[in-house]
């Protein structure tokens, strides 16, 4: 991004230049106040050690502050909880990172096979995977529960993994990103003889590290912010992610708003730090897989 | 480029080749063929294991009376279907999430395309807006109820309901979640603030733009609303539509998290969303096929929404060479 575009405002020096951004200014505050005030709120809340108890006119900010309502969330000893966050953040962990590396390890594979390779039925096949996209979770549930129970996969960490490892997305963004390398260097490896894993793994693997990145980071976040899956295939408290158990937290102690935002406060900031910093990464993704098709 | 004269010999030639090269192809494509196979081996055994064989018991399903303790239940034909199409829950569930999708689709349009071109304004203190935008989305839907259910809640008065209070606007809390006509607009109300990841495709396309473009604009003394309206708009179309048709698709699974949060469907069913429909079937009636067959049915008006986007989506392609 360059530094030095055009710009629509004119010059910040002119009178119509300060009125122009003053009004931006008055627009994306107001804005910024109803996407993340309430945030704000979550997070003054989740420091008062007092708890918080609506009054007239409510207090926001905390008269005793600290950070005991992480620390009793964080170690279960919150009234109604007598599991720690701690168990469901290894888990949110576990589930992300796992769907993460299988994700990558198949949808590299397939993407390469759709980018270089011709074989029978590879359009087909294609189309198919491509068409996943569009499959709702709501239709697989009950069939997946049932099926996995029969194969004791449900309330198993590989049971609550494997759904979130389907999306045909990742292969689609693989085999878009090889489609614009150089073939050059893969065909002199095949000429030498190098077999075609060999060619992915030491040609391909490494000049795709950029789309890895953009798409473990997209399925990391995805799986850690994953509620329906691990709701239904977790039927054990010990199995619940983040989301889940603070879905089942906020069920049970709704006046007890001040270890709830301290929960929610420790699913979403990992996240927002994952994501803040690695958002050029993220969005090109989308941009590569949705719009250069 | 062969004469008349040599052409049966040629004929023949060729046809020598001919069959000494098909054979050598057919090798080779077999080779690649399984070669191709086994590296997409993975990805298929994982959708048919998980999306495949599943599909196929769903529709099963939907057309048996199975539940918790009758499994694989009694054929009972098109019944499920019948009953589902007959409940008003139904119908009000995929009246809401049209709403749903017709109030945060556009309303997301218009925050993330507005706030990317006021972002690329260098305007002082853009980075903590952007971060603000960013908050809602890097999280799971389901804290945008929760959050929301805290400024909103009705039992001892949320915050708005202290501040109404205090400035003399109501004489007594609003049940902002428990009143019929107050509970899905609480809902939509939690769902509209998800625009930033939006707003970051929109940034990377407007960066994109050649800078011919708005220097041309600039020389012919275009007014700059003009120049948001008639040129930058125009040519953030593509992107437009990509943004618009992804959450078509997606609108059926709007707002699970929040329904759940919120309010469970009620009150009085007001707020019920087709996807936490599925799913009260399924785990608290434990009514397997009636779950499925609504399953099924919301799945057809995704596929019909796809089906209709697609060819727009298509020829909007094309701007991106």
């Amino acid at each position: 991004m360059s530094s030095d575009h055009e710009t629509i405002f004119e010059d910040p020096s002119t009178t119509k230049g300060m009125i122009e951004r003053l009004s931006a200014h008055a627009y994306l505050f107001v804005i910024a106040a109803l996407t993340a005030g309430p945030y704000l709120l979550m997070a003054s809340v989740s420091l008062m050690e007092l708890g918080w108890k609506p009054v007239v006119p409510p207090k926001v900010i905390p008269e005793v502050w600290g950070f005991v309502n992480y620390l009793d969330v964080w170690l279960g000893r919150t009234p109604l909880l007598d599991r720690g966050f701690f168990g469901f953040f290894v888990n949110s962990l576990l589930y992300a990172s796992g769907a993460t590396l299988v994700v990558l390890v198949f949808d590299s594979l397939a993407g390469y096979a759709f980018a270089r390779l011709e074989f029978a039925g590879r359009d087909v096949t294609f189309a198919a995977v491509l068409a996943t996209i569009m499959i709702s979770p709501m239709i697989l549930f009950i069939p997946v529960y049932l099926m996995f129970n029969e194969f004791g996969l449900v309330n198993t960490r590989l049971g609550i993994i494997l759904p979130h490892t389907i999306s045909g997305f990742g292969v689609f963004l693989m085999r878009q990103f090889i489609k614009t390398l150089p073939t050059s260097l893969e065909d002199a490896a095949l000429m030498d003889g190098c077999s075609r894993f060999g060619v992915y793994w030491r040609i391909v693997v490494p000049m795709m590290k950029p789309a890895l990145v953009t798409l473990g980071i997209i399925t990391f976040i995805t799986v850690w912010n994953s509620f329906l899956w691990p709701l239904v295939l977790a039927r054990d408290a010990a199995l619940y992610n983040l989301p889940v158990a603070l879905g089942y937290f906020q069920g049970q102690v709704s006046t007890l708003w001040a270890p709830l935002m301290a929960a929610a406060a420790m699913t979403l900031i990992p996240m927002v730090v994952l994501f803040v910093s690695m958002q050029q990464y993220y969005v090109r993704g989308f941009v590569l897989g949705g719009l250069k098709g | 480029m062969a004469s008349e004269s040599q052409e049966s010999s040629l004929d023949l030639n060729q046809s020598e080749t001919k069959s000494r090269f098909s054979i050598d192809n057919l090798t080779l494509s077999t080779q690649e063929s399984i070669q191709g196979w086994l590296f997409v081996l993975g990805k298929i055994a994982i959708i048919l294991f998980v999306i495949g064989f599943p599909m196929a018991f769903a529709v099963y399903l939907s057309f048996t009376d199975s539940n918790l303790v009758n499994l694989p239940g009694e054929f009972i034909g098109l019944e499920n279907y019948v009953w589902v199409l007959n409940q008003d829950v139904w119908w009000t569930s995929l009246k809401n999430v049209f709403l749903l999708g017709g109030i945060v689709i556009p309303t997301n349009i218009i925050f993330s395309f507005s706030t990317a071109l006021l972002l690329r304004e260098k305007l002082r203190g853009s980075t903590l807006y952007r971060v603000a935008f960013l908050i809602p989305v890097s999280g799971p839907p389901i804290i945008w109820a929760i959050v929301w259910k805290l400024i909103l809640f009705p039992n001892e008065g949320g915050i708005i309901n202290a501040a109404l209070l205090e400035l003399g606007l109501i004489g007594s809390y609003l049940p902002f979640l428990s009143d019929t006509t107050l509970a899905l607009p609480s809902v939509i109300m939690s769902q509209m603030w998800g625009f930033g990841l939006s707003m970051l495709i929109y940034m990377a396309a407007l960066a994109g733009l050649p800078a011919s473009v708005m220097e041309s604009a600039a020389m012919d003394g275009a007014n700059k609303y003009q120049k948001v309206r008639y040129i930058i708009w125009p040519l953030m179309k593509p992107t437009t539509f990509f943004l618009v048709v992804i959450q078509l698709v997606l609108v059926m699974r709007m707002g699970f998290g929040a329904v759940f949060v919120m309010t469970q469907g009620g009150p009085l069913n007001s707020t019920m969303v087709p996807s936490y429909f599925i799913y009260q079937l399924a785990f608290q009636y434990n009514s397997f096929g009636q779950s499925a067959a609504a399953a099924i049915l919301m799945f057809v008006v995704t596929a019909l929404i796809a089906l209709i986007s697609y060819k727009p989506l298509q020829s909007n392609a094309e701007y991106y060479q």
